[in-house]
């Protein structure tokens, strides 16, 4: 099943290329500045959102600006391989209608258009962080591009699932986007969890399995110091099961997809 | 070696029904749609067929006998409920219009993804994409996102980029119809030069000139089963002689 899987990915490798470079070029077209609304974008809300949170928590921006940058986007990645993951096979019901292109290429379609995107805010948070911390760069900060991966396949999981899940019953889409948004105020993104902890309220994120993906992107990208070995475990158990279900859903859906649509 | 082979072959559509809780909360409210009472249609029925290297089959019939979705499960979008099919050899298709192209991007990127989607590499469909555009005779429009396209247009980029790439079994609905008279003309010559290069054709279609003049078996669909099979010229004057 998984061999299924990866080599309908490989054999349609092309389509799947083309098909994101094209999403990526339509994101940005007529615009003038074009792809650097992929910079500018979360540069801009997170200086909006900082400046607001650092005037009313009274921390001080150079700290809470970049710790907000660092979890914030990858949670917007997250967010958008959810959300998009819904539509993936709705949207590409011509193609699954009209040829046999594996079906299963449309949800990573998703996820690699906004991985894409969050590699350019990662961009826009290095040149703001040079600015305001340049002492905080160093070899630690390598340790992102493992948490890279680890989320990229999470990502990729939760598109999966939310592919199948909303082919079958739409009701899904709705429900869904109502528990992202409440999991953003549960998941320590605009606040540190150390606040949650304070108030006695550790166990809120300590069992939020999208703190720990954040994590082992967020806390590298800081240059600080590396979360620590289990919660790497977590994440990456977490991910390689929840990677497992996701393809069995697939490949299940996969057969007569075209007659659910 | 191609060949289609079809044994005892069954396809079931599941119609998905439209539950909402209004319906269970206010009865009655339900009244002008009795389509899902049971829920299924039995599109292909128990068929048994053989296609071999050098057919070129028409399938004609009423509207919903059956012949678009035979079509699709040859191509393998619908697989079928039960019973066996063996389907040997590379497969150009093209079905309904206007579906899987990407409205928002031009002709060409649309002639490049149809390409691959229909089993070509980078390298082969770029190879093809002048002759593609030549037949189509777009033009200047292929510069244009196809959204802006007519239906006509749809038509010869769906069909030049279908026909270009030799396949071995070329499965075409009656879609080209809807090109102007020179297209329609051209399709046909085009055709007949495909019935040398692939192996088999299968087509749909509802002009019984053309399942005389373009091939050499034909079969007559009704409700999902095949009521005649033989040579065109027979089948088409007894389907014909059936509706007066």
């Amino acid at each position: 099943m998984l061999k299924d899987y990866f080599k309908g990915i490989w054999q349609d490798r092309y389509i799947l290329l083309s098909l994101v470079n094209k999403d990526l070029q339509l994101k940005y077209r007529r615009s003038a500045l074009g792809v650097a609304w992929a910079i500018l974008t979360p540069l801009g809300l997170v200086l909006i959102i900082g400046s607001v949170y650092s005037i009313i928590f009274g921390a001080d921006p150079k700290v809470f600006i970049p710790a907000l940058f660092a979890g914030l986007n990858p949670w917007l990645f997250i967010n958008i391989a959810a959300d998009g993951g819904t539509m993936s096979f709705i949207g590409a019901e011509g193609y699954l209608k009209q040829t046999t292109v594996n079906a299963q290429i449309f949800p990573v379609r998703v996820v690699m258009g906004g991985f894409i995107n969050l590699l350019y805010s990662i961009l826009a948070f290095f040149a703001v962080y040079l600015f305001l911390q340049p002492q905080l760069f160093g070899p630690k900060m390598l340790m992102m591009f493992p948490g890279l991966i680890i989320m990229f396949v999470f990502a990729v999981s939760l598109a999966n699932i939310s592919a199948v899940l909303n082919l079958n019953a739409r009701d899904y889409q709705p429900l869904q986007s109502l528990i992202l948004q409440g999991l953003f105020y549960v998941t320590p993104i605009i606040y540190e969890p150390s606040m949650l902890a304070a108030k006695g309220f550790a166990i809120v994120y300590q069992i939020n399995p999208i703190y720990y993906i954040l994590e082992v992107v967020r806390t590298p990208m800081l240059g600080r110091e590396l979360p620590t070995w289990d919660v790497y475990v977590i994440a990456i158990a977490i991910t390689v099961v929840l990677f497992f279900i996701s393809v069995k859903l697939v490949m299940k859906t996969k057969k007569g997809i075209a007659f659910k649509l | 070696m191609s060949i289609i082979k079809l044994e005892d072959v069954n396809l079931i559509f599941k119609v998905w029904r439209e539950k909402r809780i209004k319906n269970i909360l206010i009865p009655g409210s339900k009244k002008f749609n009795d389509f899902d009472k049971d829920g299924t249609i039995h599109a292909i029925r128990d068929m048994n067929l053989t296609i071999n290297e050098g057919e070129r089959l028409a399938i004609i019939g009423h509207n919903g006998a059956g012949k678009s979705t035979f079509l699709k499960m040859v191509s393998g979008i619908y697989p079928p409920t039960s019973g066996s099919l063996t389907v040997e050899g590379r497969i150009s298709s093209m079905f309904e219009l206007a579906t899987g192209f990407e409205m928002e991007s031009n002709g060409w990127d649309n002639i490049y993804l149809r390409g691959l989607m229909l089993g070509e590499t980078p390298d082969s469909i770029k190879a093809k994409m002048s002759e593609i555009a030549e037949f189509s005779e777009l033009g200047e429009f292929l510069n244009m996102p196809v959204k802006y396209y007519s239906s006509g247009m749809f038509v010869r980029l769906a069909f030049s980029i279908s026909t270009a790439i030799h396949p071995d079994i070329l499965l075409l609905d009656e879609v080209v119809a809807a090109g102007d008279a020179a297209f329609l003309s051209k399709a046909n010559q085009r055709m007949k030069e495909m019935v040398e290069i692939s192996k088999i054709m299968v087509l749909v279609t509802h002009a019984m000139d053309s399942a005389v003049e373009m091939c050499n078996r034909c079969i007559w669909m009704e409700r999902g089963s095949i009521v005649m099979d033989g040579d065109p010229k027979d089948v088409t004057k007894a389907y014909i002689k059936s509706m007066v």
